[in-house]
Protein backbone atom coordinates (compact mmCIF):
# COMPACT_ATOMS: atom_id res chain seq x y z
CA UNK A 1 0.00 0.00 0.00
CA UNK A 2 2.59 2.28 0.59
CA UNK A 3 4.53 1.72 -2.45
CA UNK A 4 1.92 3.13 -4.54
CA UNK A 5 2.56 7.07 -2.90
CA UNK A 6 6.18 6.20 -3.41
CA UNK A 7 6.44 9.42 -5.94
CA UNK A 8 4.26 11.57 -2.71
CA UNK A 9 6.67 10.11 -0.39
CA UNK A 10 9.94 11.03 -2.79
CA UNK A 11 8.62 14.53 -3.25
CA UNK A 12 8.76 15.16 0.39
CA UNK A 13 11.81 13.79 1.10
CA UNK A 14 13.25 16.04 -1.64
CA UNK A 15 11.78 19.25 0.05
CA UNK A 16 13.06 18.23 3.39
CA UNK A 17 16.51 18.09 2.05
CA UNK A 18 16.11 21.23 0.39
CA UNK A 19 15.49 22.89 3.75
CA UNK A 20 18.41 21.21 5.34
CA UNK A 21 20.40 23.25 3.28
CA UNK A 22 22.24 26.11 4.77
CA UNK A 23 22.29 29.60 3.02
CA UNK A 24 19.55 29.41 0.85
CA UNK A 25 18.43 32.44 -0.37
CA UNK A 26 14.37 34.20 0.23
CA UNK A 27 13.20 33.60 -3.10
CA UNK A 28 14.52 30.14 -3.66
CA UNK A 29 12.90 29.29 -0.29
CA UNK A 30 9.55 30.68 -2.02
CA UNK A 31 9.95 29.02 -5.57
CA UNK A 32 10.60 25.62 -3.24
CA UNK A 33 7.74 26.41 -0.85
CA UNK A 34 5.02 26.81 -3.88
CA UNK A 35 6.07 23.39 -5.26
CA UNK A 36 6.18 21.79 -2.01
CA UNK A 37 2.47 23.52 -1.49
CA UNK A 38 1.60 21.96 -4.99
CA UNK A 39 2.63 19.12 -4.38
CA UNK A 40 0.61 18.74 -1.20
CA UNK A 41 -2.54 20.20 -2.63
CA UNK A 42 -1.81 17.25 -5.02
CA UNK A 43 -1.36 14.80 -2.86
CA UNK A 44 -4.57 15.50 -0.04
CA UNK A 45 -6.48 15.80 -3.66
CA UNK A 46 -5.73 12.31 -4.08
CA UNK A 47 -6.26 11.14 -0.77
CA UNK A 48 -9.74 12.56 -0.74
CA UNK A 49 -10.45 11.32 -3.73
CA UNK A 50 -8.99 7.87 -3.18
CA UNK A 51 -11.06 7.78 0.56
CA UNK A 52 -14.49 8.85 -0.98
CA UNK A 53 -13.99 6.06 -3.67
CA UNK A 54 -12.73 3.24 -1.30
CA UNK A 55 -15.53 4.11 1.08
CA UNK A 56 -17.80 3.41 -1.89
CA UNK A 57 -16.35 0.55 -2.51
CA UNK A 58 -16.61 -0.61 0.46
CA UNK A 59 -20.43 0.19 0.97
CA UNK A 60 -21.03 -1.95 -2.10
CA UNK A 61 -18.88 -5.10 -0.72
CA UNK A 62 -21.01 -4.65 2.87
CA UNK A 63 -24.25 -4.66 0.61
CA UNK A 64 -23.52 -7.96 -1.41
CA UNK A 65 -21.96 -9.54 1.84
CA UNK A 66 -25.15 -8.51 3.54
CA UNK A 67 -27.11 -10.11 0.40
CA UNK A 68 -25.42 -13.64 1.08
CA UNK A 69 -26.01 -13.84 4.84
CA UNK A 70 -29.54 -13.29 3.34
CA UNK A 71 -29.41 -16.15 0.73
CA UNK A 72 -26.91 -18.28 3.56
CA UNK A 73 -29.89 -18.04 5.97
CA UNK A 74 -32.40 -18.71 3.04
CA UNK A 75 -29.79 -21.59 1.76
CA UNK A 76 -29.99 -22.77 5.66
CA UNK A 77 -34.24 -22.79 5.92
CA UNK A 78 -34.13 -25.34 2.82
CA UNK A 79 -31.66 -27.58 3.81
CA UNK A 80 -33.29 -27.58 6.71
CA UNK A 81 -36.30 -28.73 5.31
CA UNK A 82 -35.06 -31.17 3.07
CA UNK A 83 -33.42 -32.73 5.34
CA UNK A 84 -36.98 -33.48 7.51
CA UNK A 85 -38.25 -35.02 4.32
CA UNK A 86 -35.28 -37.18 4.07
CA UNK A 87 -36.01 -38.36 7.52
CA UNK A 88 -39.68 -38.85 6.85
CA UNK A 89 -39.03 -40.53 3.61
CA UNK A 90 -36.59 -43.06 5.11
CA UNK A 91 -39.06 -43.51 8.06
CA UNK A 92 -41.59 -44.00 5.78
CA UNK A 93 -39.36 -46.84 3.78
CA UNK A 94 -38.17 -48.91 6.73
CA UNK A 95 -41.76 -48.75 8.06
CA UNK A 96 -43.47 -50.27 4.81
CA UNK A 97 -40.07 -52.68 4.85
CA UNK A 98 -41.22 -53.82 8.79
CA UNK A 99 -44.36 -54.01 8.10
CA UNK A 100 -44.11 -56.34 5.32
CA UNK A 101 -41.33 -58.54 7.21
CA UNK A 102 -44.22 -58.63 10.09
CA UNK A 103 -46.84 -59.81 8.24
CA UNK A 104 -44.62 -62.71 7.26
CA UNK A 105 -43.48 -63.62 10.34
CA UNK A 106 -47.21 -63.84 11.57
CA UNK A 107 -48.87 -65.50 8.75
CA UNK A 108 -45.91 -67.82 9.21
CA UNK A 109 -46.92 -67.85 13.50
CA UNK A 110 -50.30 -68.32 12.84
CA UNK A 111 -49.69 -71.44 10.56
CA UNK A 112 -47.43 -73.31 13.31
CA UNK A 113 -49.75 -72.07 15.77
CA UNK A 114 -52.33 -74.18 14.42
CA UNK A 115 -50.25 -77.20 12.79
CA UNK A 116 -47.79 -77.52 15.42
CA UNK A 117 -48.64 -75.35 18.46
CA UNK A 118 -52.06 -76.66 19.34
CA UNK A 119 -51.51 -80.06 18.83
CA UNK A 120 -48.55 -79.46 21.50
CA UNK A 121 -51.44 -78.14 24.17
CA UNK A 122 -53.48 -80.87 23.39
CA UNK A 123 -50.50 -83.17 24.19
CA UNK A 124 -50.36 -81.10 27.44
CA UNK A 125 -53.73 -80.54 28.72
CA UNK A 126 -55.07 -83.27 27.17
CA UNK A 127 -58.03 -82.00 25.66
CA UNK A 128 -58.39 -79.64 23.29
CA UNK A 129 -58.87 -76.48 24.48
CA UNK A 130 -60.52 -73.62 22.32
CA UNK A 131 -59.35 -71.05 24.86
CA UNK A 132 -55.58 -72.03 25.16
CA UNK A 133 -55.46 -71.52 21.46
CA UNK A 134 -56.97 -68.22 21.34
CA UNK A 135 -54.99 -66.98 24.14
CA UNK A 136 -51.60 -67.95 22.09
CA UNK A 137 -53.01 -66.17 18.91
CA UNK A 138 -53.73 -63.23 21.15
CA UNK A 139 -50.14 -63.56 22.51
CA UNK A 140 -48.61 -63.67 18.59
CA UNK A 141 -51.10 -60.46 18.10
CA UNK A 142 -49.77 -58.41 20.78
CA UNK A 143 -46.22 -59.36 19.83
CA UNK A 144 -46.25 -58.12 16.48
CA UNK A 145 -46.47 -54.12 17.21
CA UNK A 146 -43.12 -54.04 19.53
CA UNK A 147 -42.02 -56.50 16.81
CA UNK A 148 -42.66 -54.06 13.91
CA UNK A 149 -41.55 -51.11 16.03
CA UNK A 150 -37.78 -53.02 16.79
CA UNK A 151 -37.66 -53.73 13.09
CA UNK A 152 -38.60 -50.36 11.72
CA UNK A 153 -35.66 -48.77 14.33
CA UNK A 154 -33.29 -51.51 13.11
CA UNK A 155 -33.67 -50.65 9.70
CA UNK A 156 -33.57 -47.44 10.27
CA UNK A 157 -30.16 -47.21 11.78
CA UNK A 158 -29.07 -49.61 8.71
CA UNK A 159 -30.15 -47.28 5.92
CA UNK A 160 -28.59 -44.20 8.06
CA UNK A 161 -25.18 -46.16 8.34
CA UNK A 162 -25.53 -46.90 4.43
CA UNK A 163 -25.91 -43.70 3.82
CA UNK A 164 -22.99 -42.50 5.97
CA UNK A 165 -20.61 -45.04 3.85
CA UNK A 166 -21.66 -43.71 1.22
CA UNK A 167 -21.09 -40.40 1.57
CA UNK A 168 -17.76 -41.23 3.10
CA UNK A 169 -17.00 -42.93 -0.10
CA UNK A 170 -18.15 -39.83 -1.92
CA UNK A 171 -15.53 -37.63 0.08
CA UNK A 172 -12.39 -40.06 -0.58
CA UNK A 173 -10.10 -38.55 -2.98
CA UNK A 174 -9.98 -40.30 -6.06
CA UNK A 175 -6.74 -42.07 -6.63
CA UNK A 176 -6.43 -42.64 -10.36
CA UNK A 177 -4.97 -46.52 -11.46
CA UNK A 178 -2.05 -46.66 -14.28
CA UNK A 179 -4.92 -48.05 -16.55
CA UNK A 180 -7.36 -44.95 -15.95
CA UNK A 181 -4.19 -42.88 -16.78
CA UNK B 1 4.79 -0.54 -29.95
CA UNK B 2 3.62 -3.70 -29.65
CA UNK B 3 0.18 -5.18 -28.12
CA UNK B 4 -0.68 -5.38 -24.31
CA UNK B 5 -2.58 -8.15 -23.48
CA UNK B 6 -2.85 -9.14 -19.88
CA UNK B 7 -4.98 -12.03 -18.98
CA UNK B 8 -7.66 -11.47 -15.76
CA UNK B 9 -6.60 -13.73 -12.93
CA UNK B 10 -8.86 -13.62 -9.25
CA UNK B 11 -7.00 -10.68 -8.12
CA UNK B 12 -6.37 -8.92 -11.58
CA UNK B 13 -8.29 -7.15 -14.02
CA UNK B 14 -7.81 -7.80 -18.37
CA UNK B 15 -6.21 -5.33 -19.89
CA UNK B 16 -6.10 -5.03 -23.61
CA UNK B 17 -4.19 -1.93 -25.12
CA UNK B 18 -4.53 -2.03 -29.09
CA UNK B 19 -1.81 0.86 -29.91
CA UNK B 20 -3.07 0.09 -33.40
CA UNK B 21 -6.75 1.25 -32.67
CA UNK B 22 -5.57 3.59 -29.54
CA UNK B 23 -8.29 1.57 -27.29
CA UNK B 24 -7.39 0.05 -23.70
CA UNK B 25 -10.03 -2.19 -22.47
CA UNK B 26 -9.88 -3.26 -18.41
CA UNK B 27 -12.18 -5.27 -17.02
CA UNK B 28 -12.67 -7.68 -13.96
CA UNK B 29 -11.81 -7.25 -10.45
CA UNK B 30 -8.56 -5.16 -9.14
CA UNK B 31 -7.36 -6.79 -5.41
CA UNK B 32 -3.39 -7.37 -6.67
CA UNK B 33 -1.14 -8.01 -3.89
CA UNK B 34 1.11 -5.57 -5.70
CA UNK B 35 -0.75 -3.11 -7.72
CA UNK B 36 2.15 -1.94 -8.96
CA UNK B 37 3.76 -4.16 -10.75
CA UNK B 38 0.11 -4.69 -12.41
CA UNK B 39 -0.06 -1.07 -12.99
CA UNK B 40 3.11 -0.52 -14.17
CA UNK B 41 3.38 -2.15 -17.57
CA UNK B 42 0.15 0.13 -18.36
CA UNK B 43 1.46 3.43 -17.13
CA UNK B 44 4.84 3.07 -19.24
CA UNK B 45 2.46 1.71 -22.32
CA UNK B 46 0.46 5.28 -21.68
CA UNK B 47 3.99 7.47 -21.91
CA UNK B 48 5.33 5.30 -24.72
CA UNK B 49 2.29 6.04 -26.16
CA UNK B 50 2.22 9.38 -25.63
CA UNK B 51 5.61 10.09 -26.79
CA UNK B 52 5.67 7.49 -30.32
CA UNK B 53 2.29 7.41 -31.38
CA UNK B 54 0.42 10.29 -29.83
CA UNK B 55 -3.32 9.57 -31.34
CA UNK B 56 -6.41 9.56 -30.11
CA UNK B 57 -6.96 7.11 -27.49
CA UNK B 58 -9.73 5.67 -25.49
CA UNK B 59 -9.79 3.83 -22.50
CA UNK B 60 -12.95 1.67 -21.40
CA UNK B 61 -13.02 0.48 -17.76
CA UNK B 62 -15.26 -1.86 -16.55
CA UNK B 63 -14.18 -3.18 -12.95
CA UNK B 64 -16.86 -5.13 -10.62
CA UNK B 65 -14.51 -4.25 -7.20
CA UNK B 66 -11.20 -3.04 -6.57
CA UNK B 67 -9.16 -2.07 -3.61
CA UNK B 68 -7.71 0.60 -2.25
CA UNK B 69 -4.47 0.78 -3.95
CA UNK B 70 -5.94 0.18 -7.26
CA UNK B 71 -7.98 2.77 -6.56
CA UNK B 72 -4.76 4.95 -6.62
CA UNK B 73 -3.03 3.29 -8.97
CA UNK B 74 -6.11 3.76 -11.25
CA UNK B 75 -6.05 7.54 -10.65
CA UNK B 76 -2.44 7.61 -11.78
CA UNK B 77 -3.64 6.09 -14.88
CA UNK B 78 -6.22 8.96 -15.57
CA UNK B 79 -3.58 11.68 -14.99
CA UNK B 80 -1.37 9.73 -17.84
CA UNK B 81 -4.34 10.00 -19.96
CA UNK B 82 -5.61 13.64 -18.56
CA UNK B 83 -1.70 14.76 -19.49
CA UNK B 84 -2.42 13.52 -23.39
CA UNK B 85 -5.88 15.12 -23.18
CA UNK B 86 -3.77 18.43 -22.01
CA UNK B 87 -0.85 18.07 -24.71
CA UNK B 88 -4.28 18.17 -27.23
CA UNK B 89 -4.77 14.32 -27.98
CA UNK B 90 -7.78 13.72 -28.82
CA UNK B 91 -8.71 11.53 -25.12
CA UNK B 92 -11.83 9.87 -23.64
CA UNK B 93 -12.62 7.82 -20.77
CA UNK B 94 -15.56 5.63 -20.38
CA UNK B 95 -16.36 4.30 -16.92
CA UNK B 96 -18.75 1.05 -17.46
CA UNK B 97 -21.63 0.12 -14.28
CA UNK B 98 -23.85 -2.48 -13.80
CA UNK B 99 -27.34 -1.59 -13.64
CA UNK B 100 -28.23 -0.65 -10.59
CA UNK B 101 -24.62 -0.45 -9.05
CA UNK B 102 -25.14 2.96 -7.70
CA UNK B 103 -21.71 2.86 -5.62
CA UNK B 104 -19.60 2.53 -8.78
CA UNK B 105 -21.52 4.86 -10.63
CA UNK B 106 -20.47 7.59 -7.64
CA UNK B 107 -17.09 6.48 -7.62
CA UNK B 108 -17.27 7.06 -11.28
CA UNK B 109 -18.59 10.70 -10.65
CA UNK B 110 -16.06 11.06 -8.18
CA UNK B 111 -12.64 10.44 -10.63
CA UNK B 112 -14.92 12.42 -13.58
CA UNK B 113 -15.01 15.51 -10.89
CA UNK B 114 -11.09 15.31 -9.97
CA UNK B 115 -10.05 14.56 -13.56
CA UNK B 116 -12.04 17.71 -15.72
CA UNK B 117 -11.72 15.65 -18.92
CA UNK B 118 -13.94 13.62 -21.74
CA UNK B 119 -15.57 10.95 -19.03
CA UNK B 120 -18.28 9.03 -19.46
CA UNK B 121 -20.01 6.97 -16.90
CA UNK B 122 -22.28 4.80 -19.12
CA UNK B 123 -24.37 1.84 -17.69
CA UNK B 124 -23.51 -1.78 -19.20
CA UNK B 125 -26.90 -3.33 -20.67
CA UNK B 126 -28.15 -6.51 -19.35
Amino acid sequence: MEKVYLREIEELERAQAFIAQENIENHIFRNEYVKLVDSFDDAVGQMRLITKVSDKIQKKLDRVNSALDVKNAELDIKNAELQTTIDELTQARAGKIAATIVLVIAVMLFLLEELFIDNVIKNLLGTTSQWASVITKLVVVLLLKPLEGLLENFIISYLYKKKKEREKEAEKPKINTISEL
Amino acid sequence: MEHLQLEATPTSAYIDFNPTTGKIEMSGRSVPENPLEFFNPLTNWLETYHKEIAQPLSFDVKLEYFNTSSSKCLLDVFKKILLMHRAGIQTEITWWCEEFDDDMVEAGEDYKEMLNMPFNIKIIEE
